[in-house]
């Protein structure tokens, strides 16, 4: 593979990455710079050919690609001033040559800002020491500036990262700075208190704002270092219910780590994740200074997934965390929040199966319930209607014998009567006859005759008989019963008394 | 697991609606209820298998995560 070709590729995509203001992969990932290095294509088929470059692609950087391609070849750059002995170099093969040689002066210095011209894409600057003669004249692309987070002001103490670079147009060396830093707790706390105070203001860590996290995630966006304990801790602590974690691997410690985070949350923007998760482990102000970046905590708040924050922290809570969706301090609290929905399922299913089964229960012994009571009252029911008979049996019966005995009865008076009669009739006849007995005493007795035989007569007159002298008159005759007969006579004289 | 297509989510959810459908019932229908109860029996069975240990899946994305921004 050309080297050289691959760092021209590689400056070329920075500079393209910095001027559409994208991070540098969305223009080429590094297999395809790698390939192009590798295949040196010269013509659009082959370029086409290789894998990542497809009509977009081509039409948009595809001329530049070649050009760059097609030049490297024919001049043959000077790694080493002693390979043209006795040749002259151009001065652009010079300063070609000189930074690509101080290409290699990678750097972080430290000073304070000392002057400052803003252009539309880039920042003029110096850069000198704060107890020293030492200047150097610096550049930041705007991008890079923003994406530092850091207002310059002159005297701004800062630590700059970069490399040398001379502009070929003017000769003038500056340092290319690709980030900056603050310098000291001081100021990384005055600018966390700002720009959380700003943050604020603009709502961004209300609550209202912030999504739910979704039940029973299961593709996970993860993003943090690949070495030290982190990743372990958050991997070791989740449930095993089939998570899919897709991982980026991203620098977490320091300003250096912006561009990767930001890049890293970038790449899952348009991937199919349910939440994307940032961890790292506790650290100061200072190493955690990229986690308090104003470009990256604004992507997470723009995020359109559901974030979870786990970063480890001392006093002041990182502002990537504020504005995530969940924040907690710990990458193993992190895995719970993403147990919590699962371990939660496993419970509903249980109580669920409770539930419906004792409804079930309650609704088959209620049928039963029903049932039974409906063959009681059927049992009572019957029970009472065959009790009636009963009951009616028994005073049929009870009338039957009571018929009976009177039957008995009647019976046995009918067998009695004629001898009752018998007796009563004797009575009746005897004292009948006695009656007659002693009526014929009494007529014997009171037999008028009787009176004539002892010398009293009876006078009748007309057949009346004559008990008064008013009954006679003097003259009249009367006929006087005796004994033996009867005579006439005549009233001669009336006597009374 | 997820070929199946079985979706824990949703049948949960149903779970969850069938619960609420004998809270609602004054006087539970017997036939309804014992239809109900042999769907949730299938539903609790098939999120048992979902819930099972299922391995994580762990795949590093982005390799090259455009680390080289010097």
């Amino acid at each position: 593979m050309d080297n050289d070709l691959l760092q021209k590729l590689k400056a070329w995509r920075q500079n393209r990455a910095n001027l559409e203001g994208v991070a540098s992969f969305r223009v080429f990932a590094n297999k395809v710079l790698e390939n192009i290095a590798e295949f040196k294509p010269s013509n659009k088929a082959q370029l086409m050919a290789i894998k990542g470059i497809r009509d977009r692609k081509f039409a948009k950087y595809g001329e530049e690609i070649l050009v760059i391609v097609n030049n490297s070849k024919p001049e043959p750059l000077a790694t080493s001033l002693d390979a043209q002995p006795g040749k002259p170099l151009s001065v652009s093969a010079y300063i070609d040559f000189l930074n690509r040689q101080l290409s290699k002066w990678h750097a972080r210095i430290q000073g304070e800002v000392s002057s400052m011209d803003i252009r539309e894409r880039v920042i003029y600057f110096s850069l000198k020491d704060s107890d020293g003669e030492g200047v150097i004249n610096c550049l930041i692309w705007k991008n890079d500036y923003k994406l530092s987070g850091i207002e310059f002001e002159v005297g701004t103490e800062v630590i700059l990262e970069g490399i040398p670079d001379i502009y070929k147009p003017s000769g003038r060396l500056s340092f290319k700075t690709s980030s900056v830093e603050l310098i000291g707790e001081g100021a990384l706390k005055k600018a966390y208190d700002q720009l959380k105070k700003k943050l604020d203001n603009e709502g961004l860590f209300l609550e209202e704002r912030k999504r739910k996290i979704p039940e029973l995630p299961q593709k996970i966006g993860l993003i943090t270092s690949e070495t030290g304990a982190v990743i372990h801790d958050f991997l070791t602590n989740l449930g095993k219910y089939g998570f899919q974690i897709k991982f980026v691997d991203s620098r977490v410690e320091g300003q250096a780590a912006v561009r990767n985070l930001i890049s890293a949350v970038d790449y899952f923007s348009d991937k199919d994740i349910d939440v994307l998760v940032i961890i790292r482990g506790g650290g100061s102000l200072e190493s955690l200074q990229a986690f308090n970046n104003e470009t990256l905590v604004r992507i997470i708040a723009d995020f359109n997934k559901p974030v979870i924050c786990g970063i480890g922290h001392e006093k002041d809570v990182p502002l990537a965390s504020l504005v995530a969706d969940k924040m907690v301090s710990t990458p193993t609290a992190v895995a719970h929040v993403l147990n919590a929905s699962w371990q939660e399922a496993v419970h509903k299913i249980e109580l669920g199966k409770e539930q419906i089964f004792n409804f079930m229960r309650v609704a088959l012994s209620e049928r039963r319930e029903t049932v039974n009571h409906a063959l009681n009252i059927i049992e009572r029911r019957f029970k009472s209607i065959f009790d009636n008979f009963t009951q009616v049996e028994e005073s049929l019966k009870r009338s039957f014998v009571s018929l009976q005995l009177r039957m008995i009865d009647i019976a046995r008076t009918l067998v009695e009567c004629p001898r009752t009669l018998y007796t009563q009739m004797s009575h009746v006849l005897a004292k009948a006859n006695q009656d007659v007995v002693s009526l014929e005493k009494l007529m014997v007795t009171y037999n008028p005759e009787r009176q004539l035989k002892l010398g009293y007569s009876i006078v009748r007159s007309g057949g009346a008989v004559i008990r008064k002298t008013s009954q006679v008159r003097q003259g009249q005759t009367v006929d006087v019963l005796v004994e033996d007969g009867s005579f006439e006579s005549e009233v001669k004289k009336i006597n009374k008394k | 697991m997820s070929d199946k297509k079985f979706n824990l989510k949703d049948s949960l959810h149903r779970l969850n609606e069938i619960v609420e459908w004998f809270e609602e019932q004054k006087e539970v229908d017997v036939e309804a209820g014992l239809e109900k109860v042999k769907e949730g029996a299938k539903l609790v069975k098939d999120c048992k298998v979902r819930l099972a240990e299922i391995e994580n899946e762990f795949e590093k994305v982005k390799e090259e995560a455009d680390k080289d921004s010097e």
